[in-house]
């Protein structure tokens, strides 16, 4: 065994729990540029993972009966026993359970907690015109919580080249305008840990 | 070492999968772009209001006819003993303010034209046929004529938007003044004969434009020897003709105030001034003021005006944004077409960003994107799945987006002709189970691909631009930026300065129709690697002390030159070869730089073609790449 893995659980009461490797039958955590079918449709891609874990001590069990499971944060990190290194899988929200009564491996859907940019509003624009360079630098700069990377050097480059004239858009939320900015530069994103990283969807 | 990572069949925990997607194919695309063009004089935001403010108080619309007024300007009863000529009369005006912010949904240019409509009504007596002695009085209050108004209206209120017959609201400002109209006739009545009809232009603008009218009221401004009589130069020279010569009276008028403030171009204040009552009373009769009211009346009218609503438009220069929807093909050339296929399309959306005047570099967004999109798409795109043993990729810090050559199960490159094809891993599944990490990937084909030379290192091969084709003959020089990977001939130094030696990442790719080179290099900039540079000729076209090979800084202008070339015949290729092997330094990454190449009598290139290698940091001399290049049958 060259790995063991961790999954920390932290509620919105702020109870943890935290299930190590032997509690773990396994997990499935993404970190998905495009979709499944590697489409070239541009966009915010959203992040998942599957756990499937033993209840030992019947804690999510008596959680579920308590109706105290939603809103809980889940936590991946995963070790490597050669080097003793820790690497961070990433952080979700728990989104959907499946614990039945009589069965102590119970199952956590999870996705990343980019749905909450559908809940931050950027603000309309000036009319100016804008690289998309200059639009994420907008938008972030509002931002002080994210930041973005370009995960290459053409992509960076491309995004500095493409300009519209006489630009503007309306107020809206994050979600929605980084969308049309992957539209505009034909790119794809993803959100890790409070960075969007960017790249060519083409 | 190569800037590409190889993924070996030996690595696959659990088999690969090599599609070539269908779904992934694109044989057209669709645009929505939205118009984005100025259009002139558009009504970008309208609001009516019905209440407005008095000092801090708000008021409804319309104000009662008792409110307080703003603007009292009497015509005291005045006998002009020659003429035999009795009139006095009253005019009343009551102002309001209105502020307010307009949100606009799509944002303007500039400040936006103000425009204020009033609407009112009239409440009138009947004209002419109420007796002097029974007309309101100079001294007789606002509220007071609004009563006698009330009390002896001629038939219902008239409803009215713009102006009344009384004022000309339009105008943005009015004259409160009562004239008094007198005519040769009695009581001639045609329309223009109405009393106190006040034109604002010209003749109330020629009328008060003394500078100083002495006096607060008429009965003073008429002792104080501006007033005038007609025919004056004061006084309007038209309309006012039948006037009689000896009336006095006390030029008053009121300017609107109609303001409007950008705060951006989204958000614009207004703040004015308007009036919402004019009360009006005027009358005349023949005879001194001893004589009783027996004596022939000349005219008499009295009325007023409530405005019953304020409508405030804001005129500007706005953006369109309507769509077009523009759908492009390639044809048997390559070409964009719109006699579209529409088998596999793929569709951008109305979205602002979107434009008909986006660019990509310097030339149409669109057009560009769109070609580039059939171009590689027109065949599909391989996609490689494969279940790889994690501590693999994370050792070799492979993950998204890291460019890989695969070899297949079979231990063969991955290829499309004789081209190896070059992979983006695009999403990674990170499974654990019993200790055991699995990253299940899912990689595309990438836009750019190499071919296999051995121990030196992928070769970069050059590409034309998303689509770009571009004869390098006739070209003076031939230059490759470092900083934005472009390659291009061009017809003169100069040319290829202004258009690759610019630093940081804004730079503009020359437009296609510049007939440059315009070709892009696979990036990898490492420190230390080399490139060789292949260039082919005629046979006999030039000797080696014909060419000169420079590496200039794009920041300094500081020019290197290269002495270490190779040239050689081939009688198999029929073409001579010039080889140079270039190494990039952090000076030169972190400046920009330019491989230069020119015929140095300055007479235009005839190069066939040209090729860059990435030879990685090997140590090979020009002549060995060369040589190199001939024994692997890389000769272009």
């Amino acid at each position: 065994m060259s790995y063991i893995a961790q999954i920390k659980f932290k509620f919105e009461d702020n109870t943890e729990k935290i299930i190590k490797d032997n509690s773990i039958v396994s997990f499935t955590c993404s970190e998905n540029l495009t979709d499944a079918n590697v489409s070239i449709t541009p966009g915010v891609c959203e992040q998942y993972a599957n756990i499937t874990i033993y209840d030992r001590d019947n804690f999510f069990h008596l959680r579920a009966m308590n109706d105290s499971l939603d809103g809980a944060n889940v936590e991946i990190k995963i070790k490597d026993v050669q080097n003793n290194e820790i690497i961070d899988l990433g952080s979700y929200a728990a989104s959907k359970w499946h614990i039945e009564g009589d069965n102590s491996v119970i199952e956590v859907q999870c996705k990343d907690t980019s749905f909450l940019f559908d809940y931050i509003v950027i603000p309309e624009s000036e009319i100016a015109t804008r690289s998309i360079l200059d639009f994420l630098q907008l938008i972030f700069g509002s931002l002080p919580d994210f930041t973005y990377e370009f995960l290459d050097n053409d992509t960076a480059t491309r995004c500095a080249q493409i300009n519209v004239p006489n630009s503007w858009y309306n107020q809206t939320n994050l979600l929605d305008l980084l969308n049309k900015v992957c539209y505009l530069g034909m790119l794809r994103m993803f959100y890790k840990q409070g960075t969007f990283y960017i790249a060519r969807s083409v | 070492m190569s800037d590409y990572k190889l993924l070996s069949s030996n690595k696959y925990r659990k088999g690969m999968k090599w599609l070539q997607v269908p779904e992934n194919k694109i044989d057209t695309v669709v645009f929505n772009p939205i118009s984005n063009t100025f259009t002139e004089s558009v009504i970008v935001a309208e609001e009516t209001f019905n209440t407005v403010t008095v000092g801090s108080t708000s008021l409804s619309l319309p104000c009662s006819t008792s409110a307080s007024v703003d603007i009292s300007n009497p015509s005291y009863n005045y006998y002009e003993s020659w003429g035999g000529l009795l009139c006095k009369g009253n005019a009343f005006m009551k102002k309001a303010r209105i502020t307010h912010t307009f949100n606009l949904e799509n944002p303007i240019s500039g400040i936006p034209v103000l425009k204020v409509i009033l609407s009112g009504k009239t409440r009138r007596t009947s004209r002419g046929s109420i007796a002097f002695g029974t007309m309101p009085s100079y001294d007789d209050s606002s509220s007071s004529v609004a009563n006698f108004i009330d009390a002896n209206k001629n038939g219902d209120d008239v409803e009215w938007t713009g102006d009344s017959d009384i004022k000309l609201y339009s105008q943005h400002k009015i004259n409160v003044c009562p004239w008094i109209k007198k005519y040769q006739g009695y009581n001639d009545s045609t329309v223009d004969n109405i009393i106190t009809r006040w034109h604002g232009q010209p003749q109330a603008g020629v009328l008060y434009t003394q500078d100083n009218p002495n006096g607060s009221d008429w009965n003073a401004y008429s002792q104080s020897g501006h007033a005038s009589v007609y025919p004056n130069p004061y006084y309007p020279p038209i309309d006012w003709q039948d006037a009689n010569p000896s009336v006095y009276f006390m030029p008053k008028k009121y300017e609107f105030i109609l303001n409007v403030t950008r705060i951006n171009g989204r958000q614009f204040s207004i703040d004015i001034e308007i009036p919402i009552m004019f009360i009006y009373t005027a009358a005349s009769r023949m005879g001194s003021p001893s004589a009783g009211d027996h004596r022939p009346l000349i005219d008499s009218f009295a009325a007023y005006d409530l405005i019953t609503s304020v409508t405030v438009q804001l005129i500007g220069t706005t953006l369109d944004d309507s769509t077009t929807i523009r759908s492009y093909s390639l044809d048997k050339n390559g070409e964009l077409t719109e006699n579209v296929k529409n088998k596999s399309p793929f569709t951008f959306n109305k979205n602002e960003l979107i434009t008909l005047e986006s660019l990509y570099g310097l030339n149409n967004w669109m057009l560009t994107m769109g070609k580039y999109i059939l171009t590689e798409y027109k065949t599909g795109k391989y996609v490689i799945e494969a279940d790889i043993d994690a501590r693999y990729l994370i050792e070799n810090n492979i993950t998204i987006n890291t460019p890989l050559m695969i070899k297949n199960l079979n231990n063969e490159y991955i290829k499309r002709g004789d081209r190896i094809c070059l992979f983006e891993i695009k999403t990674i599944e990170k499974k654990y189970k019993d200790g055991s990490f699995i990253y299940s990937i899912k990689a595309l084909e990438a836009s750019y691909s190499t071919v296999d030379i051995g121990n030196i290192g992928a070769v970069y091969v050059l590409k034309p631009l998303e689509g770009e084709t571009v004869a390098l003959r006739q070209a003076e020089c031939l230059y490759f930026n470092n900083t934005n990977g472009v390659l291009m001939g061009t017809k003169d130094e100069q040319t290829a300065q202004e258009n690759t030696m610019l630093l940081g990442n804004n730079i503009a790719l020359p437009s296609s129709n510049t007939k440059l080179g315009n070709f892009l290099l696979v990036p990898g900039k490492n420190v230390g690697r080399k490139i060789i540079v292949m260039l082919k000729t005629e046979v006999n076209d030039y000797d080696n002390q014909d060419l000169d090979f420079i590496i200039r800084d794009g920041a300094h202008g500081e020019s290197i030159e290269v002495n270490e070339y190779y040239s050689a015949i081939n009688n198999q290729k029929q073409g001579k070869y010039f080889v140079v092997l270039i190494t990039l330094t952090d000076y030169f990454i972190e400046n920009a730089f330019g491989v230069y190449i020119r015929k140095n009598n300055h007479d235009p290139l005839n190069v066939k073609e040209m090729q860059l290698y990435n030879a990685g940091n090997t140590d090979l001399t020009a002549q060995e790449a060369y040589e190199w290049l001939v024994n692997n049958n890389k000769l272009i």
